[in-house]
This record gives C-alpha cells, sequence and structure tokens, in this order.
C-alpha cells in the first residue's frame, strides 16, 4: 500500500495505490483521516493509479469526505480509471462528492468554486 | 454458443478478490461477453468474495470456490464458500445513505448484476450472479423494483 501526499498551500493532493481494496482499504483510510485531522481538511484524491476498487473501498473515501466536511473543508475526487469511475457511477458517490477530469478543477472544488 | 463452465478454488486470504476478479474477466473474454458488462460482473464478484471472506470465515481459514458457466443469453458466476454464514441478501436493491459508510456490498451486486440469488445448501452458501448478454426488461427474473 503506497499512498503519497502533495500539499499546494491550503489544499492536500492524496495519490492513491492500485487498489482500494478489503486488503488495504483500513490503512488507506486510516492514512487519509490522520491528514485531514491535521492538515487543512482540504483533500483532493487522485484516482488516476487506482485500478481496481469495492465497497471497502468506497467506504474509506467516503469517512474522508464526511470527516472534511465536519472540519470545514471538502473532499473531491480527480482522473478514476474506467472500472473505478462505473463504481463510482453505480454507486451514485458522484451525487455527494464532485468527481472531475483534472487536479485544477479539483482545487476549485473543494475550495467551493465551481470547476473552470 | 455452447454453454461452458470453468471452476476454481481459491483460499480466502486478504487479497484473494482480486485473483477471483481477473479469473472471472478473463472468464469472461473467453465467453464473449462485452467488457463493459464484465467490469460490472466483476464488481459484484469482488463484493461476492469479499462477503466471503469477511462473514463466512471470520473463525476460521478455507476457500472460495468460483464457478463461471458460460450460457447462450448470459454469464453466471457462483461464489461459494463453507463459512459460518453470510447473512441473508436483501430482496430488493436498498440504496444505502447517501455518505453511509457500509452496505455497499449489496447495492453494488445487485446494481451491477440482472439478477442475485443466496443459496443454503449441504452446509455451502452461494452467492449466484447472473449477467445477460443483452439489456433485459426491469422486471426481468422476478427482481423486484
Amino acid at each position: 500500500m503506497t499512498i503519497s501526499f502533495d500539499n499546494r498551500g491550503d489544499t492536500d493532493i492524496a495519490r492513491l495505490p492500485a487498489t482500494l481494496v478489503l486488503a488495504n482499504s483500513p490503512a488507506i483510510r486510516a492514512a487519509l483521516l490522520d491528514r485531514i485531522a491535521t492538515g487543512p481538511a482540504r483533500l483532493v484524491l487522485d484516482l488516476s493509479s487506482v485500478e481496481f476498487a469495492d465497497s471497502s473501498g468506497l467506504s474509506a473515501l467516503l469517512a474522508c469526505v464526511t470527516a472534511a466536511r465536519r472540519r470545514g473543508g471538502d473532499v473531491a475526487m480527480v482522473s478514476p480509471m474506467p472500472r473505478v469511475r462505473a463504481l463510482i457511477e453505480l454507486t451514485r458517490l458522484d451525487d455527494v462528492v464532485a468527481v472531475v477530469g483534472d487536479e485544477q478543477s479539483a482545487i476549485e472544488r473543494v475550495h467551493g468554486r465551481a470547476a473552470a | 454458443m455452447t454453454r461452458r463452465r470453468e471452476l476454481i478454488l481459491f483460499k480466502a486470504v486478504p487479497g484473494v478478490a482480486l485473483e477471483a476478479v481477473r479469473w472471472v474477466e478473463a472468464g469472461c473474454a473467453r465467453a464473449g461477453l462485452d467488457a463493459q458488462r464484465a467490469i460490472e460482473l466483476s464488481a459484484a464478484v469482488i463484493e461476492a468474495v469479499n462477503n466471503s471472506l469477511e462473514h463466512g470465515y471470520t473463525l476460521t481459514p478455507g476457500e472460495v470456490c468460483l464457478v463461471l458457466d458460460a450460457e447462450p443469453d448470459r454469464v453466471v458466476v457462483t461464489v461459494t464458500d463453507r463459512g459460518s454464514g453470510l447473512p441473508p441478501l436483501p430482496a430488493g436493491a436498498i440504496a444505502p445513505a447517501p455518505l453511509a459508510e457500509r452496505g455497499r456490498g449489496s447495492w453494488i451486486m445487485r446494481r451491477s448484476c440482472d439478477d442475485v440469488r443466496h443459496v443454503l445448501a449441504d452446509g455451502q452458501q452461494s452467492v449466484v450472479l447472473v449477467k445477460l448478454r443483452q439489456t433485459a426488461p426491469q422486471q426481468l427474473l422476478g427482481e423486484t423494483a
């Protein structure tokens, strides 16, 4: 499990690993929640490397959304691969979280601005 | 096309769901199921295998058996374990609350398949996942609205 973070001022970019499934989602969830608790609570989840996800992985991401909003921030997702996008649409996650195609749009969304 | 059955056993260990998905997608390709439907079916398979890991084998290690049946109008994947017990699947597709962190596994199975059945027999429990080759009427296969 490899997750890395970049900081862009008052926004964190989390680059998620190739899988987001039962075997690693608890660790990913813990890492993301720790970052939200100690960081700016504005988080962009870069899904561009995630090949497989399941309901436990989506739950980890939803936990981040709830935690960030409680702290007055927000979460946006960027560049899901087709398989993950299908899962997001199937579960209607995109009804409650912004899912966009590029990082700058995601940063704008977590600041409450519409994507350009 | 002719009917064909493929079968494989996996040890019920963390990470096995990904192996199962790859096996199912290869089988779907051999069966001629289109790629999008194969992806949708594999999303259900990963949840069914996860259920076996989370609920079936909480006390003892074991195996998960996958059977892929390629039929003229559908592909059926049956996920079977001999674990301690799955809770029965809900009769219909019940959407979890938008930000709920649990309850999406069954929802994903229902939404991504044309039919889902839970079978208990001879100490085994199976989840039967049915994917049609073509779009079907909504009321197909006795699914409740």
